[in-house]
């Protein structure tokens, strides 16, 4: 079939090709050789579609020549199919919905035609795609009404169905067709899926309408199902107008409706529905149709509450079964019904505190309106009596109470009852048409309160906006014959509602605010007597607190923190706290600890000491979370007791140094005061004659500085022996090195007994020379210095003519040890201008002669503060530097070897 | 309500719709045909004492009971189709003479009479062919007074009158249709029954 069916296409379309040579304008002929046919055509999408390129007019071009393009593509050769030497098929699949040129092109050639005609060898045509129409589908149509007509604006709408595209877009008939009838149907075009089409001048009542959608575009059409009824099929009316209703005091559980309907009964019959609700509910209860099937215009609506008001609405449509629409409801109308006697008991409960006396509570009795209280409650009637009294007295007095102006509850009486005391309280309540039947509840003694079991395993939870209850029935051999759920807010009324004997699950009725905790109780009521009660706390919505904990530091530590934190008010919880998380942050990472919700205190641990932490805390809710301000604290530099232990340790220390020290001061008393207090030889005793290069020189240490001579004294605590004792002569001639950089005079012993600033001078002139030759240059340069450093000071007395000429008598002593002989001389010489003087090298003399010695240069004052202070520092200095370097000592080995000869 | 099929119907129910049909329309239209004359004496302020005459305009003999059922449908039919011819003539005349104006509810209810006459006279067409197959000619205007008064206080009355003669026919048809289907049934049980016989005798 399909071969078929693609023969006669190919047929035709050889005819239409045999048609085109002849039927082409002589213009396209003349402009152009190529000629594409079909020419714009409207493509079905997923069909193929088979175009012919032809040539025209030209010989020097054959079908070989020729190429396709679609959209800028050149189409595979596989699609062609070359008709003969002028003639070239292609066959492209439609698959893309955009409208693509296909072009036929010619090869290039280096021919002189081809290079003169190259805009001419070129054809093209735009392929417009599109979807074959579908039959429209659930065609409905309504006419509505308009005043006392129905409109002859007909209209309808329809579901599209399948696909359309920009360029072969699908429209749309709708026809209606008035029967019987001769003339033509309606017409209405559109684009849309819905319009409307106007029915002549009058609405065709009564007779029969058919309606149909064409669908249609470049590739096809199709009508949908045709819907043909009565014209009062596709009526819609308005609600009817002018609803009243009316209460007659005679049926206080009745009300009646009147309407009325601008549609006159001839031109359309109409059927009614009415439905009502209790003003405040939100159920409606409709009448059965059957009820208000006829063409009536009022119904009375029975078995009512008394006294409540109803809302009512009466909607209409066409009555001939199945025709029509039902209107829209018409507006609500509130009619109360008048009042009746009370029908049902009214609701008695009981508020228990406790009393202002011992072993007393106060006990106020709360009630309120019957729930079928068919009227205005006006009063209560209360009496309240004693078991015992009534076995006595009989009845007492009646008490009415009006009821409370304010809220639903009203407040009966309030007395204050003995624990051990019980009590029964009836009531019956009064409205402008009568009272109701009485309600009662007896108050126990207190002991016996407990005997009575509560429900068990009470729950309380919010279900879709409510606040549901279930338990268990109590475990107890009485009956229960009802349920009190009570529920109260700190600082607000007590609400409760009373649940049947089988209840165990129940919502509470009353209306409850979101955010807000509710201790809410159930209480089983065996005949009256109330039971123990069995309580919860419950949120109906829970959200984040309104506000957060306060958090402070309590303690802190070096490496560990206590926070404490306020617990958030009641009213400001909005939920129960499942936790709180403890953040803190030292700057960098922000570590956070969740604890339990009856916590009020962390302690922090792991701290960084020294370190400032920011902290804050977040309480939440199922609802949310709520996080509090910063609060910033810093960790202590040391921990607990860690302080005290250095003060400890550094106090043992010190009393260690001080005790060792003292020691020390104790068993090296000798070498201390050979060290701070060294004996100073008599320059009395001191002959030139005794002093010889070979006489070993005492170890002279030197004596400007106390801490100098301490350090002396450690090495000779070290290696005492070897220096003083063994190696006395190295150690002679070491302490000539030191003199000699010590820039001491070496007379004296003393810095005080000379110059620093003339032996600085002096050494630095002659130190390369101090190092080799040894000290006959040291005492030869002091020489020259020394009258210098006094001149202008005129001796006055004898003993400073002494002292000068000990210096003075150094100088030929140096001399002698290069030539003894010579040094008598002038050893003999020097005595005649000064008094001579002991050499200080010599260790021999006693210490008297050393006191002696200073006895004569205290009087002369030689040792001024200022210089004593100024020499001490680089002497320390060189000491330090001295002390603990070992190699001037080596150095000087080699002079002793030297210097020995001498 | 979505779209439904057209449900078919028999021939003795078609009839019966038809006549059932044709009532009801007639019945809306007598009801907007009284109103059409409740507001032209309004918008003529024409009095209760202001009368037209008995005779007809309409020249066909009423309907008997003696007739058989074509032959009433016919004459119902040939009179509305005349009552249109005059609808639309008054109307024509009413608006050349009295100038368009604007359209309030008398014109709207003058169209809405004329149209709903318009209905009626498919229907009765429909019954006519349905009760004898036979074609039903148009019935010539020739002798109606169709040109009406050129005096405007006789114009007016004409109007009225037209008006008055729609009515009357819009009645009578309600009549002759109100009877019809008992008519109906009988003569089909007649024509049945004497078709019968026929083949009997064959």
């Amino acid at each position: 079939m399909f071969v078929v069916i693609m023969v006669c296409a190919r047929v035709l379309q050889l005819l239409a090709l045999a048609c085109l040579g002849s039927a082409l304008p002589a213009r396209v002929e003349a402009d152009y050789y190529l000629m594409v046919v079909p020419q714009s055509p409207v493509l079905e999408m997923g069909t193929n579609f088979t175009a012919t390129c032809v040539i025209i007019n030209t010989s020097e071009v054959t079908a070989d020549d020729l190429y396709w393009t679609l959209a800028g593509t050149t189409v595979p050769k596989e699609q062609y199919t070359k008709i003969n030497g002028s003639a070239l098929n292609v066959t492209v699949p439609i698959t893309s919905e955009k409208t693509e040129w296909l072009m036929c092109k010619c090869k290039k050639k280096n021919t002189l035609f081809f290079i003169h005609n190259e805009g001419k060898l070129i054809h093209g045509i735009d392929l417009k795609k599109g979807y074959v129409p579908e039959k429209p589908e659930n065609l409905s149509c309504v006419a509505v009404q308009q005043k006392q007509y129905i409109s002859t604006n007909f209209s309808c709408e329809w579901q599209t169905v399948g696909r359309q595209t920009a360029t072969v877009p699908t429209s749309y008939i709708l026809y209606t067709a008035v029967l019987p009838g001769s003339g033509q149907p309606y017409k209405e075009p559109t684009q849309k899926n819905n319009t409307q089409v106007k029915l002549g001048d009058t609405f065709p009542h009564y007779m029969t309408l058919e309606v149909w959608v064409e669908a249609h575009n470049k590739l096809g059409k199709i009508e949908s199902e045709h819907l043909k009824e009565d014209s009062g099929w596709f009526v819609k009316t308005d609600p009817p107008s002018d609803v009243k209703v009316f209460s007659e005091n005679s049926f206080p559980t009745s009300l009646l409706i009147n309407w009325t309907h601008l549609i006159p009964t001839i031109r359309l019959k109409l059927t009614y529905r009415i439905r009502y609700r209790q003003n405040g509910t939100q159920n409606w209860t409709d009448v059965p149709l059957g009820d208000t099937a006829s063409n009536i215009k009022s119904f009375r609506l029975q078995d009512l509450q008394p006294y409540q008001e109803y809302e009512i609405q009466v909607s209409c449509k066409n009555s001939r079964e199945g025709h029509g629409y039902w209107s829209d409801w018409s507006t609500i109308v509130t009619k109360r019904t008048p009042e009746a006697r009370p029908t049902s008991k009214p609701d008695l409960w009981r508020v228990i505190a406790e009393g202002d006396r011992k072993n007393e509570r106060r006990v106020k009795f709360i009630c309120k309106d019957p729930v079928l209280a068919n009227g205005r409650i006006v009063s209560f009637d209360v009496k309240i009596q004693d078991p015992k009294d009534k076995v006595r007295n009989g009845s007492l007095e009646w008490k009415n109470i009006p009821r409370s102006s304010q809220g639903k509850i009203t407040d009966l009486k309030q007395i204050d009852l003995a624990d051990q005391k019980s009590v029964r309280v009836y009531i019956n309540a009064t409205n402008s048409v009568g009272k109701s039947d009485e309600a009662s509840l007896f108050i126990l003694a207190k002991a016996r309160e407990s005997e009575l079991a509560p429900v068990e395993e009470l729950k309380v939870f919010p279900h879709r906006g409510q606040l549901w209850l279930e338990w268990k029935p109590p475990n107890s051999t009485k009956l229960v014959s009802e349920y009190v759920v009570e529920w109260w807010v700190e600082g607000a009324q007590i609400d409760w509602q009373k649940e049947k004997r089988n209840t165990t699950r129940t919502a509470i009725k009353g209306h409850l605010d979101k955010f807000v905790c509710y201790n809410v109780s159930v209480y089983p009521i065996y005949n009256g007597w109330i039971g123990k009660p069995a309580r919860k706390e419950a949120y109906l919505e829970q959200g984040a607190p309104l506000e957060a904990p306060i958090v402070r530091l309590h303690k802190a530590g070096r490496n560990q923190a206590t926070l404490n934190w306020t617990e958030i008010s009641r009213g400001s919880r909005r939920g129960f706290i499942t936790n709180y998380t403890i953040f803190y942050t030292s700057g960098t990472e922000v570590h956070n600890i969740t604890v339990p919700a009856n916590t009020a205190s962390y302690t922090l641990t792991s701290l960084s000491g020294n370190t400032k932490y920011d902290t804050w805390i977040k309480a939440s809710t199922i609802g949310g979370s709520k996080i509090s301000f910063n609060h910033s604290f810093t960790t202590l530099r040391y921990a607990q007791g860690e302080m005290e232990l250095i003060v400890v340790g550094v106090s043992l220390g010190f009393l260690f140094i001080v005790v060792m020290t003292m020691l020390l001061c104790v068993y090296k008393k000798d070498v201390l005061k050979e060290n701070f207090w060294p004996q100073i030889p008599d320059p009395g005793e001191s002959t030139i004659g005794n002093w010889s290069p070979d006489y070993p020189l005492k170890a002279e240490t030197p004596r400007e500085n106390g801490l100098l001579g301490i350090s002396v004294l450690d090495v000779d605590v070290c290696d005492g022996k070897c220096v003083f004792e063994e190696d006395k002569a190295s150690l002679s001639l070491k302490k000539g090195k030191y003199l000699s950089e010590e820039h001491s005079s070496g007379i004296g012993g003393s810095s005080c007994m000379s110059s620093p600033r003339q032996s600085v001078s002096d050494s630095d002139e002659g130190g390369d020379m101090a190092d080799t030759t040894a000290s006959t240059v040291q005492y030869s340069s002091v020489v020259p210095a020394a009258p210098s450093g006094y001149k202008g000071q005129t001796p006055n007395s004898q003993p400073q003519q002494a002292l000068f000429s000990r210096s003075e008598s150094t100088q030929p002593l140096l001399d002698c040890e290069e030539n003894p002989d010579v040094l008598q001389q002038e050893g003999s010489r020097q005595s005649q201008r000064s008094p001579p003087r002991p050499p200080r090298c010599t260790d021999g003399a006693d210490p008297a002669g050393i006191a002696e010695q200073q006895e004569l240069l205290e009087p002369l004052d030689f040792c001024p503060l200022g210089e004593d202070s100024e020499q001490a520092t680089p002497v320390d200095g060189q000491a330090a530097d001295w002390l603990p370097a070992p190699p001037p000592l080596s150095s000087y080995m080699p002079q002793l070897g030297g210097y020995r000869p001498q | 309500m979505a779209a439904r099929r057209t449900r078919g119907m028999t021939g003795s129910d078609l009839s019966r719709a038809t006549v059932a049909r044709a009532t009801a329309i007639a019945e809306l239209l007598r009801y907007e045909c009284s109103i059409l004359l409740e507001l032209y004496r309004k918008k003529e302020s024409f009095t209760a004492d202001v009368t037209v005459t008995e005779s007809r305009l309409v020249s066909v003999p009423p309907p008997s009971s003696q007739l058989e059922t074509r032959d009433k449908l016919w004459c119902l039919h040939s009179a509305l189709l005349q009552c249109r011819s005059f609808l639309e003539r008054a109307i024509a005349k009413e608006e050349e003479q009295l100038g368009g104006g604007k359209k309030g509810d008398y014109e709207t209810q003058r169209k809405m009479v004329k149209e709903r006459l318009t209905i009626l006279l498919i229907n009765t067409g429909e019954l006519l062919k349905t009760a004898g197959g036979v074609m039903v000619l148009t019935p010539s205007s020739e002798g109606l007074e169709l040109d009406g008064p050129t005096i405007l206080f006789e114009l007016k009355l004409w109007i009225y009158r037209i008006f008055e003669e729609v009515d009357y026919w819009t009645k009578t048809a309600i009549t002759t249709l109100q009877a019809l289907p008992s008519v109906i049934a009988k003569e089909r049980a007649r024509t049945t029954r004497v078709r019968s016989m026929r083949s009997a005798r064959r």
